[in-house]
């Protein structure tokens, strides 16, 4: 136990996608550095002041960035001091909102809230890494419309389903098929 | 209003007129001028706001934050091109110089519409801002700004500064 959480505040995303959509994107180990090019265009550095970003290890476990999900419709993310609940919500077919609570602990000081509100800048609708995520979906979406008998077939890092010490594998977006499709008896 | 408000009341209005013509001209790199340098620049919801929940979903404590921000937006981020247009209206002075010297407390309405690549064309957001500005270098600037987005809700992503 870390303490006692507090919310810092929340916020709601519209994904113009199908729910599933953003759970594999959130499951696929090797997209962050691809399409998230801030990651690599910046390093997570600052372009206009010295100095980099401010990291507090919190938890001694040497993780800096882990995005847990949770089958079937909740993330909770941490990337650096930034803590967030994400609850994927389907509204039809096409539509999802994704509603995100930011969190510190009751015990932050003042500069350790900073330094959280500081990093939310990374995450959320409008942040650094993750704006992305809203449009990739719709774009996918968009796609798929022209090729509904066509089918994609998941197999980098084999076809297994199991814990893998490298992040180019589709392992984790296979076991979400894999608890989906007997809980819809496909 | 006596007589002496009414040019610093001209001079105000036409701080948030360029202002929203400066994002709504995707003139992204002068933006970060219309405030100081140890400026507060926050987009949030009412919700958190009216709760007392610090979070911001652009959240920058220094010009060289938004200047930060333009850049990553320019180089870095991918987004579908989109234009916004502001409506800024109902600009009241809160708090006024007859009460003490700078800085001054505003709030003002606005209403973004925005309009993709496509043409589709939504009430982006709609809310107030929260404004502190003062004389800096002989021009009125933003030494804060809370936008206080009226829904929690943001379609797709929020790019573009508002």
């Amino acid at each position: 136990m870390h303490g006692t959480p507090k919310v810092l505040g929340t916020t709601s995303q519209i994904l113009h996608n199908n729910w599933k959509l953003y759970f594999e994107n959130v499951r696929d180990t090797y997209h962050a550095t691809l399409l998230h090019t801030f990651f690599t265009t910046f390093r997570i550095s600052r372009l206009t002041s010295e100095g980099g970003v401010d990291i507090a290890e919190e938890f001694g476990d040497d993780t800096t960035t882990q995005i847990l999900s949770l089958f079937p419709n909740f993330v909770l993310q941490q990337i650096q001091n930034c803590i967030a609940l994400r609850l994927v919500l389907p509204r039809g077919p096409d539509k999802t909102e994704l509603q995100w609570t930011y969190i510190g602990f009751e015990d932050d000081d003042a500069d350790m809230t900073a330094l959280r509100l500081g990093q939310a800048n990374l995450v959320g609708p409008a942040g650094y890494v993750s704006m992305e995520g809203g449009a990739v979906g719709n774009f996918i979406q968009r796609a798929i419309h022209g090729s509904e008998e066509d089918c994609s077939v998941l197999e980098m890092g084999d076809f297994g389903h199991i814990s893998e010490h490298n992040r180019t594998t589709e392992a984790s977006v296979r076991s979400f098929w894999r608890a989906y499709r007997p809980l819809m008896g496909f | 209003m006596d007589l002496e408000a009414v040019p610093r009341r001209l001079e105000l209005e036409q701080l948030y007129t360029d202002y929203a013509h400066c994002l709504d001209a995707d003139e992204l790199e002068r933006w970060p001028d219309f405030f100081t340098e140890d400026c507060f620049y926050r987009i949030t919801s009412a919700e958190n706001y009216e709760a007392g929940l610090p979070l911001g979903l652009i959240y920058a404590t220094s010009r060289n934050m938004l200047n930060d921000r333009v850049s990553a937006l320019r180089e870095a981020n991918i987004y579908e091109p989109q234009r916004y247009r502001h409506l800024v209206s109902s600009i009241k002075i809160v708090r006024d110089v007859a009460e003490g010297p700078e800085p001054l407390d505003l709030v003002a309405n606005f209403l973004v519409v925005r309009t993709m690549q496509d043409g589709a064309m939504t009430i982006f957001g709609a809310g107030r801002y929260v404004d502190r500005v003062k004389r800096d270098t002989g021009s009125w600037k933003f030494a804060s700004k809370i936008v206080v987005l009226d829904s929690r809700q943001i379609d797709t992503l929020l790019a573009i500064p508002i």
